[in-house]
């Protein structure tokens, strides 16, 4: 059981984090579960498709913004941003990929808009044989329906 | 292996890629099929222009080529400066003169007319989204003449076009109405 102010995690494959409420907020789903139910602060929340790995690395994440956010004297923007590049920096794409999809499920923006930057940034300049390798992505045109898109110049409004 | 992003994701990731970027997908819509359609809806021009700080377009005089051009730079984030805004740079190199204006802007799509001078004198108009970077050629015809001014005289303008949007409609429909009804919305027209 955690101590008042303190929640507990729980990843899909059974471990447990106990973490400081103003951590555990910065996602916004586990903030409307702790405000509707009070029973979810006492007890431990099942963070449902996040193993451990991943868990602790939001945690990692959120209990540096959480800081950063009560007292800016301690953890300015410059360490912050030192931090974010970082944090990135030192994922694999498999990581990177499972951070993105929970911390869109978890909504903690802060992360998801750094994890989706990173992302951008990794498209950028690449051929579309060189994206589609780097992401998994079928191509599922016919040679030729690819022909007729490569033919059309596109005019999106 | 790795399953695919969710298309929520994906939307997050697009509008974030820097114009040229965006500019080399929108020809490489190839990716796959959901690629294709997150990259050409109108949700991603739309987030994408509001990302953007300001566009600032050049209007300049090229000496040598005797050339007016229209430029778009922008300040994204990798502060690259779009380049210059020239339909096919090949076939006008070709043209007597070549002279590109500004009908309006609106809703982010800038409409540009262009005066072609070979054996006779032709105005094009088009349409550009300067975020992906891209033309539709609308029309290319005569020039029409002012009653007043004889077929020789080149002091032509272009002063009877407009531009606009017409939100009426749930698709957003670019209008270029002729102020008096002639030729050029007949074009449109058809």
């Amino acid at each position: 059981m955690a101590s008042k102010g303190n929640l507990t995690l729980k990843s899909c494959n059974g471990k447990e984090f106990i973490v400081e409420e103003k951590v555990a907020v910065m996602s916004t789903t586990i903030k409307n579960m702790v405000d509707v139910d009070d029973s979810f602060a006492q007890g431990v929340i099942p963070i449902i498709g996040v193993d451990g790995k991943i868990l602790a690395k939001l945690i990692e994440y959120c209990k540096e913004h959480a800081e950063a956010d009560e007292d800016e004297e301690v953890k300015s923007e410059e360490y912050l941003k030192k931090f974010d590049e970082k944090f990135v920096d030192e994922l694999n794409l498999n990581d990177l990929y499972d951070l993105l999809k929970a911390s869109n499920y978890l909504e903690i923006t802060k992360l998801l808009n750094l994890l989706c930057q990173k992302v951008a940034s990794m498209i950028k300049g690449k051929k579309p044989e060189e994206i589609r390798r780097i992401f998994n992505i079928k191509n599922d045109f016919t040679p030729e329906e690819e022909e007729e898109i490569n033919r059309q110049n596109p005019w999106a409004f | 292996m790795m399953n695919p992003l969710e298309e929520a994701i994906l939307i997050e990731i697009l509008v974030r890629l820097p114009i040229k970027s965006i500019t080399r997908l929108a020809r490489c819509t190839c990716i796959c099929k959901l690629w294709c359609a997150l990259i050409k809806s109108p949700d991603i021009a739309m987030q994408k222009l509001a990302r953007i700080a300001s566009v600032v377009l050049v209007k300049k005089f090229v000496k040598d080529v005797n050339k007016t051009v229209l430029s778009f730079h922008s300040c994204d984030e990798d502060k690259e400066s779009l380049r210059i805004l020239v339909p096919d740079l090949k076939e006008s190199m070709t043209l007597e003169r070549y002279w590109m204006d500004l009908v309006g802007t609106c809703n982010g799509i800038v409409c540009v007319s262009d005066i072609v001078c070979m054996s006779d004198m032709y105005f094009d108009i088009y349409l550009c989204n300067p975020v992906i970077h891209d033309f539709l050629k609308l029309l290319s015809c005569p020039l029409i003449y002012p009653d007043h001014c004889s077929p020789n005289n080149s002091s032509v303008t272009l002063e009877r076009l407009a531009f606009g949007i017409d939100q009426s409609y749930t698709i957003l429909n670019y209008k270029v109405p002729d102020r008096d009804p002639g030729e050029i919305a007949r074009q449109i027209n058809k």
